[in-house]
């Protein structure tokens, strides 16, 4: 199908962009990449008013080394981060999820800030915001305030930005040395959303015990989420794979909970992930092991 | 007047565009609406892209913008403002490309819906990496639905392109 009529604006500044938002309001959308709201737009599911294309908004373009974080603007591109040697290096688990979105010709448009708010449950990065921690930048003509991923994070398809406000930005601090991420999902074909996924982080003390974790599961809820007594039941354990499984029981036994029916075949798939991504994030933070 | 722009849905919106399609020049004013595939069938004219599942699945309507494969059913052509567009059409200078002579010399379409897309995804993935190993190979084409099930001609016939470009022989035949 086609999209339904619309206006456009191409925002020549972030402050243009809110100011088309205020204007505007529930009737207005923001255009990124497009790579989930024109689908929307073309099966009819989505039928804003307004559109405000941003993809070009020089304010809004790229991202930049702040301190030893990351700052990711609302405009930059998937591909633009996934072959960047910083981004590869320190943030590997931006570059790991990045390659799990789609395809090349997905990420060539689509943008990371995008992703977070459309905040569809498959998609990886509303995981890994939670797991890294970043901070959200919302601006509107209202002024900027910054919240966190836990906080902006909502059920599906929802997040704690208001109408009139635009995802300006949203900040990767460092990773601690000490330690390790990963992100590990499961879909049937490449490209396909992920019948499950789970992103992490552990922490050592350098003497094999488990000092941080987090852990967050996407596609297996109305949203992505932490699960906090999993976390905590990691720390002070030491860090092998029975623990790892351990885990994984918890995080499948609290899925399997929330769900109508609950299904053996995704309590095995759970579990296995949430071993599989503690095993590699902990490879990740004690390299020797 | 923006008053009643909010309760009526806004119709006939116009933006003006500049882009380049295969090296030509272009200049419209276009729908607001107006999906790249669209404007590259319907307003150029240039019907070797296809539009086929029209929600970003298939790869049938996949061009080359500013030298990356993207799905034109994906873009809008207001988003195109400014953007050098290469088509199924711009592949071939005098007769076909060798990747196009590759596909035919290889069996590699049966219907042929789905081939301009996936000619474009392979010649974004020979421009980028002269030697692709079978897996990089695959891993292009998975984004590209082909009805007919003719995926190992088409990896066979991105392949021997490849190897003929690397071997610089004059044909792949």
């Amino acid at each position: 199908m086609k999209p339904p009529a619309f206006q456009y604006q191409r925002a020549e500044t972030a402050d243009h962009a809110v100011a088309l938002l205020a204007e505007f309001g529930e009737e207005a959308r923001i255009l990124a990449g497009g790579q989930s709201l024109v689908p929307l737009l073309n099966l009819r599911l989505a039928n804003p008013s307004y559109l405000v294309d941003i993809s070009k908004t020089p304010d809004l373009l790229a991202f930049e080394e702040v301190g030893a974080g990351l700052l990711v603007r609302a405009s930059m591109r998937y591909c633009e981060a996934e072959s960047n040697p910083i981004v590869r290096s320190r943030f590997p688990i931006i570059r790991d999820a990045i390659g799990m979105v789609g395809h090349d010709h997905i990420r060539n448009r689509g943008t990371v800030v995008g992703s977070l708010a459309h905040n569809d449950p498959a998609a990886e990065f509303p995981a890994v915001a939670l797991v890294c921690e970043v901070t959200f930048k919302l601006r509107s003509t209202r002024g900027v305030r910054e919240i966190s991923a836990a906080e902006f994070i909502g059920s599906a398809y929802t997040t704690a930005a208001a109408a009139d406000e635009l995802v300006e930005s949203v900040f990767f601090p460092a990773r601690p040395s000490g330690t390790g991420e990963a992100i590990v999902e499961y879909a049937r074909r490449p490209g396909d959303f992920a019948i499950a996924g789970i992103a992490c982080r552990l922490g050592s003390n350098g003497q094999g015990l488990i000092t941080e974790c987090r852990l967050a599961s996407f596609s297996c809820g109305p949203s992505a989420g932490r699960h906090k007594a999993a976390e905590a039941s990691a720390i002070g354990q030491i860090g092998e794979n029975s623990v790892f499984g351990e885990v994984g029981d918890l995080v499948a036994d609290e899925l399997s909970d929330i769900e109508a029916q609950p299904s053996p075949y995704r309590h095995r798939l759970v579990r296995y992930l949430v071993t599989e991504s503690l095993r590699r994030a902990w490879h990740d933070a004690e390299p020797t092991n | 007047m923006m008053q009643n722009r909010r309760t009526d849905p806004p119709v006939n919106e116009e933006v003006e565009i500049r882009v380049t399609v295969n090296g030509r020049h272009f200049r419209h004013r276009v729908p607001t609406r107006l999906l790249l595939v669209d404007y590259i069938r319907e307003v150029c004219g240039l019907l070797g892209t296809q539009a086929g599942c029209e929600q970003g699945v298939c790869g049938s309507c996949t061009v080359i913008v500013d030298g990356m494969a993207v799905r034109s059913c994906l873009v809008l052509a207001a988003q195109s403002d400014g953007e050098d567009i290469r088509t199924v059409e711009g592949l071939a200078s005098e007769g076909l490309s060798a990747l196009q002579r590759s596909f035919r010399e290889h069996h590699a379409l049966q219907c042929g819906f789905c081939i301009p897309g996936i000619l474009m995804t392979a010649q974004t993935l020979l421009d980028s990496d002269a030697e692709p190993t079978d897996q990089r190979i695959r891993d292009a084409v998975s984004g590209h639905t082909c009805r007919c099930t003719g995926y190992e001609p088409i990896v066979d016939a991105i392949r021997a392109a490849a190897r003929a470009e690397v071997e610089g022989s004059e044909a792949v035949l």
